[in-house]
């Protein structure tokens, strides 16, 4: 009888250690995801907080859109999107160039961005929104 | 003393059976949860990094014909599908609704704009549209007709 018991506890417990083993795995990786997910989450608010950008001139003669970085975030290029009178007109974009160098994608704070554009811009509202939905209008 | 042998044999083989039965159903209720834990992560991991935003200029939305258009941007931190984007118009839920963009497969890479086609009869005024996503993250923005 004491053997009989003494085996199936011996079972149950190694069953309770597998278990145990399971669980303890399970809850540390979902803490772990969420820990990783919230940081992930809080870097791009801080990005947003930090994304600021302005249309600081419009030329209608040379159609170019003037752009000034004011924030402390440095942006992609390939990920604006521009709208010109309210429709996305990323395929107008001509050529982009910051501070005078062309074919860069990355935009540094307090350098300034030009967007020389296809159509014309006379009387045109004109909205450029970034990678983090910050917006700048004119 | 056989018999008694054999009666022992009996409660042995019966416990160790029972033991293991347990066993069993408590390794496969934890597994259960192991596996309903690892579902709960991905579908919270998907939730927090999920945000859209309708990047329209709201001062010309473009609108003709019944037809809106909106445009949505990923500004989340995954990849998500486009296909089973909600959309409210004044707290109505649109039916008839289409993307048209570059990507396929419902494919929509973070930082790209997808735009959407709406059908809906919309008189001059103030409006609300609404973009909201499976995982019930979403996107409200006002505008002009």
């Amino acid at each position: 009888m004491g053997l009989s018991i003494s085996a199936s506890a011996a079972i149950i417990f190694v069953a309770s250690v597998i278990v145990f083993g399971n669980l303890l795995a399970a809850f540390d990786n979902f803490e772990q995801a969420l820990v990783d997910a919230r940081r992930e989450s809080q870097d791009r608010q801080d990005g947003i907080l930090h994304d600021r950008i302005s249309i600081t001139a419009v030329d209608v003669e040379n159609r170019t859109v003037t752009l000034l970085n004011e924030g402390t975030e440095t942006l992609s290029i390939s990920s604006l999107d521009v709208f010109l009178n309210g429709t996305l007109s990323d395929d107008a974009i001509v050529s982009t160039s910051v501070d005078g160098s062309t074919g860069t994608n990355i935009w540094f704070p307090l350098e300034t961005l030009v967007i020389t554009v296809g159509s014309s811009l006379n009387d045109t509202l004109i909205r450029v929104v970034d990678a983090n939905g910050v917006a700048a209008y004119h | 003393m056989a018999d008694s042998s054999f009666t022992h044999m009996l409660f042995f083989i019966a416990a160790i059976v029972v033991a293991v039965s347990i066993s069993g159903v408590i390794i496969g209720i934890s597994n259960s949860m192991v596996q309903e834990l690892k579902v709960k992560t991905n579908a919270l991991e998907t939730e927090i990094g999920t945000d859209i935003e309708i990047v329209n200029d709201p001062r010309r939305v473009p609108y003709a014909d019944g037809n809106l258009t909106i445009y949505l941007k990923n500004v989340g931190d995954i990849t998500l599908k486009y296909n089973n984007i909600a959309i409210l118009i004044d707290g109505q839920y649109v039916n008839e609704t289409s993307v048209v963009n570059e990507y396929t497969g419902g494919i929509w890479t973070v930082g790209n704009t997808v735009e959407m086609h709406i059908v809906v009869a919309l008189g001059a005024g103030d409006h609300e549209v609404k973009a909201v996503m499976p995982n019930a993250v979403s996107d409200t923005m006002a505008f002009r007709i």
